[in-house]
């Protein structure tokens, strides 16, 4: 076949395939303003909500899996002794009442009573303290606090006893936290400290698992047995929990054209779609698009390393200088409301957590000056080992190109998650910075992982430690919050890692769901109008 | 015959051993591993360190691999830590709408493509040869996921004729079944139709030439005939081997198409499975999709037997 007819095949099939899209996209929905949605007043019992996540985390154990979509399903399922309340401060959940010491030293937590698991039986002191110590062994959290407790224990079967070390603020919002669930003793037996399985998936939540098919769907039904709190005014994770949708069914959709389809159609009721697709769903008059609550905090991890060219305070600081935040932000592709100019450690909407100390750094942004610490540092070559995912190849391109331009030699590595971590761990003095985001909704300061020794990052300092203890020590929320603003300040002082803005997530929702409050993506209260 | 399948089982035995083999260490050189995409990336390294403990990720790798053969032997292929159970029966879930998709696929574009290309070869300069061979080439050229985004956003967006996505199962839903499949087996038939009917036409061309038609033509026979009856079976033969390395490739998992149309087959199994280092469902994957692949080489090579006598003869 000769060159030319090659050429003109090639041509054909362009413009084919050309001819085709346009005519395709003329055949595409039209977009109209977004219409005014009519709240039914009245909630509508029955009905199945479906909704979709990007990927299966395998498991609904929230103490073993950190993943955000573990924690969309597992809360649905099941619950802790408190729960955050929609202004993220800690209320009673599965405790009717509770005492602390004068010392801060005991909690003694009164169970309520008539609450029952999924499998019928009746919930237990000796169940709670099996699940503390589990989640004491296996959370994130968990592990945060265990050296602090002493002992947990059940003088009888409806009251709990937590003993600590030394007085710790922040621990009814620690067992707040959805990891800290309640399951049957048996369970914690069974399970070890792996990830619960399917037939392990017992709470005491509004919703049962009824079906779990790997990789394809994870199916809840409403729990008959579910005994609500009568509070009905606290929102978020917390009070009354009514499940008038008969179910959820939650199925796992990466691809994000076909979310979007999904949604148009009818086919699904609730999604988290990429930023790309905001402007779209925004002018669907079929759906409501709404900022979700918490959002997440963004940042550039720095290496403490002694090999790495941030151990240096005047590195740090001149990359601090460096960075376009606003350029950052504008590289994610998301939309002007998504986006929280700040560089606070916690949203802004998360009001324990978050301070506007140190602000004025965060806003600083002089390359010239950058330039002149970097040389003062003798920093001429940074490696960045960042995931190669968006944002984080999107802010890596920024970056690059703001180091290269004041004559930084720039390494580049991109890989996915875990292999991104595990080079960190495995070569710790291999990588200079790394991207990252946090949980914008975090209940206590101790939770940022890149202040924690532990972290990738191995920052240690003697001033953040007491100023840890300080908040720990807090005798009521306004001590707290000022030792909240202490660390905030202190973060931006010492630039341990560099906050570049915060992000919110969105939630698109069809007008049918009503009641839906954009809370994670909380379904109990939620109704669909026929 | 009993020799063959003989010779073939035991080259069965000896690729899943070295596929096997090859698979667990490969997996375990890519860096990070399951305990870290479990705990996900906001767990602290001591979080990670506990699950790994429990995983039994610390144990040495040839205890590792030792187990993991041994396990083989007995039909064992491990347990998957993202789902903490054993790993065959989900990867065996996964496989029906798999099968289903390239079966259908296959076998329907084999339909279209046989009548089609003896269509156009009877009349090789006609207007039906003319179109199908610009058409082919377009086929060929324009990608699948482009094909589905495009027949999604008519068929189902615009006309709601069909739903997005999904999948039901064939036995308990057979018009559930037909409405899921009905896009992801058009984009597949829309390549697989256009490979086939170039691979066959280029056979036919090649089989028109030979002496033997001549005898044929001169004992009166119409060339309708002499193609259908002569000329097709032994053109048929390399377009056989064709089919057969295609449905291969599909029963390897059509990891786009799946994805697109949230067909949950071993190619969607398999991408979760890379992304989360579950060793076991990754391993388990690699070996069956092997051992199928040998399988369709297998019935290709009987194909052949019974297509041609030299074959059968030698």
């Amino acid at each position: 076949m000769s060159i030319t007819r090659h050429r003109r095949r090639a041509v054909v099939a362009i413009a084919t395939a050309v001819a085709a899209t346009l005519v395709f996209a003329a055949c595409a929905p039209a977009v109209d303003a977004p219409g005014a949605s009519t709240p039914s007043a009245e909630p509508v019992q029955g009905g199945i909500a479906t909704v979709t996540l990007n990927s299966d985390p395998g498991t609904l154990d929230m103490s073993v899996s950190s993943l955000q979509v573990t924690q969309f399903m597992g809360v649905e399922v099941f619950e802790s002794l408190f729960a955050l309340d929609a202004t993220y401060t800690p209320r009673p959940m599965l405790v009717d009442a509770y005492d602390t010491s004068a010392d801060g030293l005991t909690y003694t937590l009164t169970l309520r009573q008539g609450v029952t698991f999924h499998d019928g039986t009746a919930l237990q002191a000796a169940d709670v303290v099996a699940s503390l110590q589990r989640f004491l062994a296996t959370n994130a959290i968990g592990l945060l606090i265990a050296p602090t407790v002493s002992s947990v224990s059940a003088p009888d079967s409806s009251t709990v006893v937590i003993a600590l070390t030394a007085p710790r603020y922040g621990l009814l919002s620690e067992l707040a936290s959805p990891a800290a669930f309640i399951m049957p003793a048996a369970v914690v037996e069974a399970s070890g400290g792996k990830a619960l399985s399917a037939d392990q998936l017992i709470g005491t939540g509004p919703y049962e698992l009824t079906d779990y098919v790997p990789g394809q769907k994870v199916d809840l039904t409403r729990f008959d047995g579910y005994v609500s709190r009568a509070e009905q005014d606290w929102g978020g994770y917390a009070g009354a929990k009514h499940a008038y949708l008969d179910g959820i069914q939650y199925r796992f959709v990466s691809e994000d054209s076909t979310v979007v389809n999904g949604l148009t159609t009818g086919q699904w009721q609730v999604s988290m779609p990429s930023n790309d697709q905001y402007a779209v769903l925004s002018a669907d008059p079929s759906l409501r698009v709404a900022p979700a609550s918490g959002g997440v905090v963004n940042t550039v991890v720095l290496n403490h390393d002694p090999a790495s060219a941030f151990a240096s305070i005047d590195a740090r600081r001149a990359l601090n200088l460096l960075l376009d935040k606003k350029a950052l932000a504008a590289a994610s592709g998301a939309a002007g409301e998504l986006l929280v100019d700040s560089g606070a450690f916690a949203s802004p909407d998360n009001a324990p957590m978050y301070s506007d100390a140190g602000e004025d750094v965060y806003a600083e942004h002089d390359p010239e000056a950058a330039r002149r610490l970097f040389a003062q540092a003798g920093v001429d070559t940074v490696r960045m080992l960042v995931p190669n995912t968006q944002p984080f190849a999107a802010w890596a391109t920024v970056i690059q190109d703001e180091l290269s331009g004041i004559g930084i030699d720039v390494q580049l590595e991109s890989f996915d998650t875990a292999t991104v971590r595990a080079t960190a761990t495995q070569k710790p003095g291999s990588w200079d910075l790394s991207l990252t985001f946090i949980n914008g909704a975090l209940s206590t300061p101790s939770q940022i992982n890149w202040l924690q020794s532990g972290y990738i990052a191995k920052y240690r300092s003697d001033r953040l430690d007491s100023l840890m203890s300080a908040y720990n020590a807090s005798a009521d929320a306004d001590a707290a919050a000022a030792a909240v603003k202490e660390i905030q300040a202190f973060v931006w002082d010492e630039i341990p890692s560099i906050v570049i803005y915060g992000s919110h997530q969105y939630t698109a929702t069809s007008t049918k769901l009503e009641g839906f409050d954009n809370f994670a993506l909380v379904l109990w209260n939620s109704w669909l109008t026929p | 015959m009993l020799p063959l399948i003989l010779r073939r089982l035991r080259d069965l035995v000896i690729v899943l051993i070295l596929v096997a083999t090859a698979i667990f260490f490969i997996v375990r050189i890519i860096p990070g591993d399951p305990a870290i995409a479990i705990a996900g990336d906001q767990a602290t390294q001591a979080q990670i360190d506990a699950l790994r403990q429990t995983l039994g990720l610390e144990a040495p790798l040839w205890l590792q691999y030792l187990q993991f053969l041994g396990g083989l032997a007995i039909g064992d292929f491990g347990t998957s830590t993202t789902f903490n159970s054993p790993a065959l029966p989900i990867i065996l879930a996964s496989l029906p709408p798999t099968l289903v998709l390239a079966l259908t696929a296959t076998v329907l574009s084999v339909a279209v493509a046989v009548p089609l290309t003896v269509a156009t070869a009877l009349h090789p300069g006609g207007l039906l040869a003319r179109v199908v061979n610009r058409t082919n080439a377009v086929a060929v050229a324009v990608p699948e996921f482009w094909i589905a985004l495009i027949l999604t956003l008519f068929f189902a967006v615009r006309l709601r004729l069909l739903p997005v996505s999904g999948y039901a199962d064939p036995f308990s839903d057979p018009l559930g079944a037909i409405r899921f499949l009905a896009l992801p087996v058009i984009v597949l038939m829309i390549n697989q139709v256009a490979v086939f009917s170039l691979n066959l036409r280029e056979s036919v061309i090649g089989e028109m030439l030979h002496l033997y038609l001549r005898t044929a033509r001169a004992k009166g026979l119409r060339e309708r005939v002499v193609l259908v009856r002569h000329v097709v079976p032994n053109a048929a033969l390399p377009a056989m081997t064709v089919v057969g390395l295609n449905l291969g490739t599909l029963l390897g998992g059509v990891v786009v198409l799946e994805t697109i149309f949230v067909i949950p087959g071993l190619g969607s199994l398999l991408n979760q499975a890379v992304g989360t280092r579950d060793y076991a469902i990754i391993q388990g994957v690699t070996i069956i999709v092997a051992a199928m692949f040998v399988l369709i080489n297998f019935l290709v090579d009987l194909a052949y037997m019974f297509a041609d006598p030299k074959v059968r003869v030698s």
